[in-house]
């Protein structure tokens, strides 16, 4: 791999590092459903560690969702 | 009523007293000075990839260019314009607060990666051993080395991190760090002391040669847009 390559997939990673498990979360809304995600070589760290996170946040949302259900 | 195939996806969250949007498709919600940047998406269409999750993150930088924003984690949707608006309302001055704390400034990533002899000693692994002692003692001589080299790798990382600290208007260190990597961080600059601030990791390169820096940014302040 050349310095190139190397360096523009260095920055698709720490883009998608922030993306998928930075920023604000907003409480209540809907996190779509990690089945289909398709994270194509990310690195079995990284992709664990965002579906992870989707997973808790889709955890948190659906009690979110739950609870203004039952209200 | 309202359209049950369609939702609101949320890009960031701006200070929109000074610039105004004009990026078709997406669009303000407002609530005072503060406004959410949305797209009406249908459900349908909605895609959960690589692709869209960069695509996620190119849109975001481009907001950054024109406003101080809040950036918002890929794949947050809301049922509707009026749930972003209540949002806004609610939150209203927790994101003021992020937002004014935020102006003028842009994140770095940094992490340094160390060779592996900097952690593990190989040079014995292919010698033949005479008896399982020497084999024990030679095992353990290079697990001292390899100590004794790791230590001097993490002072060297928390000299470098003191010193980027005090360019930085705040910043996080990463707990997880594994493989080669030794440390891993990301600092708030001032946009007019960011070329300060990157020529100071040059430096801190060439001081530390046996390490390998790879600062990436400017970035959308995502690792500190997250309230307290």
């Amino acid at each position: 791999m050349n310095e190139i390559d190397a360096s523009q997939n260095v920055t698709v990673l720490e883009l998608l590092d922030r993306v998928l498990n930075k920023g604000v979360v907003i409480a209540g809304d809907i996190t779509i459903s990690v089945a289909n995600i398709d994270l194509l070589y990310l690195g079995v760290k990284l992709l664990l560690c965002s579906v992870e996170t989707m997973e808790q946040h889709k955890k948190k949302a659906a009690g979110v969702i739950g609870e203004q259900e039952d209200a | 009523m309202p359209d049950e195939r369609m939702l609101t996806c949320m890009y960031a969250i701006v200070d929109y007293s000074a610039m105004k949007l004009n990026m078709p498709p997406l669009y303000p919600v407002i609530y005072r000075d503060i406004a959410a940047i949305v797209e009406t998406a249908c459900k349908e269409r909605l895609t959960f990839d690589q692709q869209a999750a960069i695509a996620y993150g190119t849109t975001v930088e481009v907001l950054n260019e024109k406003f101080t924003l809040l950036p918002c984690r890929f794949g947050t949707f809301l049922r509707n314009e009026k749930a972003v608006l209540q949002i806004l309302q609610q939150q209203y001055s927790v994101y003021r607060k992020k937002l004014e704390e935020l102006r003028g400034k842009q994140e770095f990533g940094l992490k340094i990666l160390s060779e592996k002899s900097v952690w593990k000693h190989n040079a014995n692994d292919k010698k033949q051993w005479k008896d399982g002692k020497e084999y024990l003692l030679q095992k353990f001589h290079d697990y001292q080395a390899g100590e004794g080299r790791k230590q001097v790798a993490q002072r060297a990382v928390d000299i470098i991190h003191e010193e980027l600290k005090k360019l930085s208007s705040m910043n996080v260190k990463n707990a997880e760090i594994s493989g080669h990597v030794v440390f891993s961080g990301n600092y708030l600059v001032e946009k007019k002391t960011e070329s300060f601030f990157c020529s100071k990791v040059e430096a801190l390169q060439g001081t530390y040669p046996e390490l390998k820096f790879l600062l990436t940014g400017p970035w959308p302040p995502y690792n500190f847009a997250a309230g307290d």
